[in-house]
């Protein structure tokens, strides 16, 4: 038996993140096993129910085949998330922290497994990203970013979905030069695209980019269909450029990075208290992911001279012509000749 | 008969206005593209707030006055689309006191279908109104405020006692005018710059206003000059001139018109400040003052907002774009203003010509005094008045497809939409001019000479 120590529970997750399904595996699930009998908790609890549940995992060669494939492409379990709590990013901008800190580390620490979570973790080997393709359609300062997913096994997500109910998670983080309009992406939502969405931070449509902050787009879609053959899932993401800072060459290149991807499950009975999502992060590293680039218009500083000079001249030889036209016409009408009692 | 004519006139854009308003329905829900203007939106989801007991201001972009999302508020549980048919029946308000205004001042009644024609089956103001833009009813206020002032003892007064009446009557005419004029002022800002007129020519009333003002009736005659007798007077000095101009304005009706319009706006002012505190002022008041967006517009300014954003304005540069406005609606006003519906409409073209930031939307503005000067151009359609409906079109077209290439094909055409913007100012200039130059200049009210009360003030 290997002795583990008295680990902190999200080095247990980096643990559980290695392990590998198939005969060696089981022997590991054991000593991880004994180790839970012997330091028991509540907290503690739901971690032996976990592991219990893992040795039941099926087709556990498949799942050995993504791992060798490509590496860093497995699905991370994260965590359990309240039915109540609406969106994963707010909680992370209240906590004051930047756009650039790590949300990875954020979310370990805030989706401890501490609770019961159902459902999805026995089948988290099957829930992986195949790849992720992404976008920028469109020409103009209005385009769509469009992220096409593609799981590893779609016959296993059409199955789950029958007991199920689950959502892809994405979590775009725009950059300065970009917004994504509140009113607009609601309006989908109402028109069914999306079954929720939200944005966070600078959500002002109307200033420039060198007076506009960051902001965050996190994005709900069903996934799944019992029916469906379809083997992707396709979001559609409106963006807008904001006016960008002066530039020489006359276009400023904007980048958008890849999103971040979870999918979250839950059952389709919603009877058992507390309501819990179990969190699933889904990682598409693999190489053919790139990051996007947008070229927007921008103005030219080296204008600035010639256009102050000339928008004022024009102002003024028209404001001029309307003066002296006007008092030319109507040398007869001019008020300041007293009136007649 | 005449009645019949403008009936169906009515009638039929009433039509057209709910036909269009059910085809929005349809395009909102059906189609990518929606029919229904952003802004519209924004209203209706500031008076659901209302309707919460919020504040209109929650919502952002809402930088109207918070009486508009109170007229909307039953677009929560009437339907959607009261607003927009509100906007539409104050469309169809502004006809009907266009049909009223030329009335009164005699013009036959053909010409006169053809104005309130000419307001109604405007394109640019059918959709405007059915897109749920909030125009209409500025228009229409402002219409009503030209009947205030042209209208005299309101048939109420009538069976009044004499003396009674007599002086009602001069009061009446005041405090609505300027009851509606304050109420303008705060929902738009704008007006402000009718101040001057609507004062010059109240206090061409003189003392003895009980009686209808002498309006000057429409002639036909194409070389109609009217000999103003105060114009041979004419000053020897400026100065002087200057002096007994501002002794002249100051008369019961003026004061009377200014104090109470001014006490309507700040109290609606402090009103909503107390409901709504400094967000109402700076959403509503302060941003359409200091307002500079860089977003390309028709004004000339945009690109150069735009360059100089980051670097921040000097006060010359504020004084600078400021003063062609300044000097040209002085030089309009001191011209024209005893023609007010003419000085308002050249008033308001080169207001919104030379503004810093013009959108589609502020054409509405002139178009509704549009109709109360046709009657009065010796400009035909053939060939004058379609060159000026061209150039001006041509140079809005011009501008907007290069706003085009730039917004929705991501090509980099600053200079050539700034040039466009330019073009756009001298095409405005142009028809403003011709205007002008083909208007045939007729002082609404006769000078008052005689004490004796003529009955043909309003002919047929």
């Amino acid at each position: 038996m290997k002795f583990l120590e008295n680990t902190p529970l999200d080095s247990i997750n980096l643990f559980l993140n290695h392990l590998n399904l198939g005969e060696s595996t089981i022997k590991g699930n054991l000593e991880a096993f004994s180790w839970i009998m012997c330091h028991l908790t509540m907290k503690n609890f739901v971690l032996f129910l976990f592991i219990f549940m893992v040795p039941s995992i099926p087709k556990a060669n498949s799942y050995n085949e993504n791992v060798d494939l490509a590496g860093n492409n497995s699905p991370r379990f994260v965590g359990c998330w309240p039915c109540f709590w609406p969106y994963l990013a707010s909680s992370f901008l209240q906590h004051g922290t930047t756009f650039e800190s790590d949300f990875h580390g954020y979310l370990a620490q805030e989706f401890g497994i501490s609770d019961t979570c159902k459902g999805l973790a026995s089948n988290i080997g099957t829930l992986g990203i195949l790849n992720l393709d992404r976008k920028l359609n469109g020409e103009g300062s209005h385009r769509h970013i469009i992220s096409t997913l593609r799981f590893l096994n779609q016959a296993d997500i059409n199955s789950l979905v029958g007991t199920q109910e689950c959502e892809a998670v994405i979590i775009e983080r725009l950059p300065v030069g970009i917004f994504a309009d509140p009113f607009e992406l609601q309006h989908l939502v109402n028109h069914k695209v999306y079954s929720d969405v939200a944005v966070f931070g600078d959500k002002n449509l109307e200033l420039p980019s060198s007076l506009s902050n960051r902001s965050i787009v996190e994005i709900h879609m069903i996934i799944g269909n019992e029916n469906s053959s379809s083997a992707e899932t396709i979001v559609q993401l409106p963006l807008h450029a904001r006016y960008p800072p002066l530039d020489g060459s006359g276009y400023m290149k904007v980048k958008l990075e890849s999103p971040e991807l979870f999918l979250r499950c839950r059952p389709k009975s919603l009877k058992l208290e507390p309501c819990l999502w179990t969190l699933i992060e889904l990682n598409a590293n693999a190489g053919s992911v790139k990051t996007v680039a947008w070229h927007v218009p921008a103005g030219n500083d080296a204008h600035r001279n010639i256009v102050a000079i000339a928008t004022f001249a024009s102002a003024l030889i028209c404001a001029l012509s309307v003066f002296v036209f006007t008092i030319y016409f109507s040398k007869n009408n001019f008020v300041l000749v007293p009136p007649v009692f | 008969m005449e009645w019949i004519k403008l009936r169906s006139l009515m009638l039929s854009s009433a039509v057209l206005r709910l036909l269009l308003v059910a085809y929005g329905e349809w395009q909102d829900a059906h189609m990518e593209v929606r029919y229904t203007d952003v802004d519209y939106l924004v209203f209706s989801d500031a008076a659901a707030l209302v309707a919460a007991g919020r504040s209109p201001f929650e919502r952002s972009t809402y930088r109207y006055s918070p009486l508009l999302a109170f007229l909307l508020v039953p677009n929560s549980f009437i339907h959607p689309s009261w607003g927009k048919i509100l906007f539409s029946a104050a469309d169809l308000l502004v006809g009907l006191f266009v049909d009223a205004i030329c009335k009164l001042r005699g013009v036959p009644e053909n010409l006169r279908l053809w104005s309130v024609a000419a307001w109604l089956f405007n394109p640019f103001t059918f959709t405007i109104g059915t897109r749920g833009n909030c125009e209409p009813i500025v228009c229409a206020v402002i219409l009503w405020i030209i009947l205030c002032v042209m209208n005299g003892v309101s048939a109420v007064y009538l069976d009044m006692h004499f003396l009674l009446q007599k002086y009602l009557a001069s009061i009446c005419k005041v405090i609505q005018a300027a009851f509606w004029y304050g109420l303008i002022v705060h929902f738009r800002i704008y007006p402000i710059i009718y101040s001057l007129p609507l004062i010059i020519v109240l206090s061409k009333q003189g003392i003895d206003s009980s009686r209808k003002p002498n309006l000057t009736q429409w002639s036909s005659q194409q070389h109609m000059s009217y000999c103003n007798s105060r114009a041979s007077s004419k000053a020897s000095n400026c100065w002087s001139s200057m002096w007994l101009f501002l002794g002249g304005i100051l008369s019961w009706n003026t004061i009377a018109f200014g104090l109470l319009s001014a006490t309507i706006f700040f109290l609606l002012t402090i009103g909503f400040f107390y409901l709504y505190g400094s967000e109402f002022l700076n959403e509503a008041l302060l941003y359409h003052l200091t307002r500079t967006d860089p977003r390309h517009n028709f004004s000339i300014y945009f690109y150069h907002v735009y360059l100089h954003h980051q670097l921040g304005f000097s006060i010359y540069e504020k004084l600078a774009s400021f003063l062609p406005q300044l000097m040209v609606q002085l030089v309009l006003i001191f011209s024209f203003a005893d023609d007010l519906s003419f000085c308002l409409f050249v008033q308001t073209v080169a207001f919104v010509a030379f503004n810093k930031v013009i959108t589609a939307q502020y054409f509405v503005w002139f178009f509704c005094l549009l109709p109360l000067i046709l009657p009065w151009t010796s400009m035909k359609m053939k060939w004058k008045g379609f060159i000026c409906i061209t150039v001006w079109m041509t140079s809005q077209m011009h501008w907007l497809m290069w706003a085009y290439l730039l917004e929705f094909k991501g090509r980099n055409v600053f200079i050539q939409l700034w040039v466009a913007s330019l073009l756009f100012l001298a095409a405005n200039t142009f028809v403003l001019l011709t205007i002008i130059q083909y208007h045939k200049y007729s002082p609404i009210f006769m000078p008052s000479a005689t004490s004796d009360y003529t009955d043909t003030k309003k002919s047929e």
